[in-house]
């Protein structure tokens, strides 16, 4: 049987691995290694296959939380992870070059999924770098006709995701 | 909601002004108002001066002789000797004198808003030197459903102007609504909320001319306009649509409105959901068994913010899908787990 999951997903060093370290009921189980290319500037691991995380609900039922590896190169774990998927949660750090295209990118990569389930969008680090704003995302997101719950958060604040998660999940009973 | 109040200070020293903007943090979760620092004179709710100095003896008295609109604190070891309508605060600087102190502020400075804007409603209309490049044809029509201009339908109807708004004390803000910003030297967040509810009879407006307003707003800040507009809209909106909406035709969402910024309303986080897909106002009131005056208020106010798209009329509303019971259970377990 397919376990049931949240994706978390995104370019390397926007936050996947804390936000589901802030809401896991243990800390994740990570599969990182010591990043050796450009990351390397960035942040000292990466995650290269997935994150996982879990809550137990009231009823003893498992939900997962899954981070996919950032890097394209590993895409073709993605349509493996989404697998018995309820949504997507896509976090874009706001301090690389071009988080437009980032989120373009996973934007068209998941877009099957997104289809068939919802997706929320997280912009992290907008404190460091506070453009694009917002507003550029959601001018982005309207030029493809999309409208996603998009929000600047902090992934390290639980109150933040815990924001995210419930406009995915309202996103998924109203529509 | 509580009201966000600015506290102004003058010859405090170094240490007694970091004391106390440690000590605001503890207003945040006063039910009137929270209390944040600022240095800026004009957008303060209250001055508050060190009076045991002699500049701030003088400063003091300058104060109370200008008849200053602002609350005036005095932080002294003196309790008597003060200009009369002076709050005093007891030196040293302690939580437990500050906070009701600034209570005290609140409560004196929110009514004296309430009773100015008591004096300037009730009045009919008088002269408003209108320019006459702004477009008032629109302003008519939106305002139809309230029965009085009010600035925010001047701003909606001359969404690409740059707008000057002065009121009948001679204060003054610049509004580009166009990017969404406004610019004062002279008024809080609140007041720019209740100046948008208001009536233009007392009111100077005037267009600023693109090229022109680098120089006009120098050495101002830009600040946010979504929030004030969007409460001011919930505001005046009480129920009734906004002049070219209606009940029967079909709306949807062209993007999502940032519901952490503009306050954080469960039934808005739901309107949002289901209109993004579109449908009626009946369709989204009996959908979500919500008042229908709040599912309207909700839609005056995505307009208002320029994110409502027409429609038409739909030859049907979006059926209901059949109830997943199943997922509306496992959803409100996830949310119970979490919390949310």
């Amino acid at each position: 049987m397919k376990q049931i999951k949240f994706i978390f997903t995104g370019p390397p060093g926007a936050g996947k691995t804390t936000a589901i370290a802030t809401i896991s009921e243990f800390p994740p189980v990570s599969t990182d290694v010591f990043s050796t290319d450009g990351l390397a500037k960035v942040k000292e691991k990466t995650t290269v296959a997935m994150d996982f995380g879990q809550i137990t609900l009231d009823n003893g039922q498992k939900i997962g939380l899954y981070g996919t590896p950032g890097q394209q190169r590993f895409k073709f774990m993605w349509e493996i992870l989404v697998q018995g998927g309820l949504g997507l949660i896509v976090l874009v750090d706001n301090r690389r070059p071009e988080p437009l295209k980032d989120l373009e990118a996973y934007l068209d990569n998941f877009a099957d999924f997104i289809d068939e389930t919802d997706a929320v969008i997280g912009v992290t680090c907008s404190d460091i770098k506070d453009t694009p704003s917002i507003d550029d995302y959601q001018e982005l997101l309207q030029k493809r006709g999309q409208v996603f719950p998009t929000f600047a958060i902090d992934a390290r604040n639980k109150d933040d995701v815990l924001f995210l998660l419930n406009a995915l999940l309202t996103c998924l009973e109203l529509s | 909601m509580p009201q966000r109040l600015q506290l102004f200070t003058s010859y405090l020293s170094r240490s007694n002004e970091l004391t106390l903007k440690v000590f605001l943090e503890l207003t945040k979760a006063d039910e009137v108002a929270s209390w944040e620092h600022t240095n800026n004179q004009e957008t303060a709710a209250a001055l508050l001066v060190d009076a045991d100095s002699e500049e701030g003896r003088l400063q003091l008295k300058d104060w109370a002789r200008e008849n200053k609109r602002q609350v005036l604190i005095a932080f002294s070891g003196r309790t008597e000797g003060f200009p009369e309508n002076v709050l005093v605060l007891p030196r040293p600087l302690r939580s437990a004198e500050l906070v009701p102190v600034l209570r005290q502020a609140s409560k004196q400075f929110l009514s004296r808003f309430q009773e100015q804007k008591e004096q300037e409603f009730p009045q009919a209309p008088q002269s408003s030197s209108l320019d006459e490049k702004i477009d008032t044809k629109k302003i008519d029509a939106t305002s139809a459903s309230v029965g009085v201009r009010r600035v925010l339908e001047v701003l909606y109807g001359n969404q690409n102007k740059i707008i000057k708004i002065i009121d009948r004390v001679g204060r003054s803000v610049i509004f580009d609504i166009e990017h969404r910003r406004y610019y004062t030297t002279n008024l809080v967040k609140m007041e720019i909320e209740d100046l948008l509810a208001s009536p233009i009879g007392n009111m100077q407006i005037e267009e600023v001319h693109h090229n022109q307003l680098a120089k006009v707003v120098q050495n101002l800040k830009a600040q946010d306009l979504d929030v004030p507009l969007w409460t001011a809209a919930l505001a005046i909106s009480a129920g009734h649509l906004f002049d070219g909406l209606s009940l029967t035709e079909s709306y949807r969402l062209n993007r999502w409105p940032d519901l952490k910024k503009l306050g954080q309303d469960p039934l808005h986080l739901k309107l949002t959901a289901l209109l993004r897909r579109g449908g009626n106002i009946g369709y989204f009131a009996d959908h979500l068994k919500a008042p229908v005056e709040d599912v309207i208020d909700f839609i005056n106010a995505c307009r208002t913010l320029g994110y409502l798209e027409y429609q038409g009329k739909p030859t049907s509303v979006p059926g209901k899908k059949p109830s997943n019971t199943g997922k509306r259970s496992l959803f409100s377990r996830i949310r119970s787990r979490l919390g949310i």
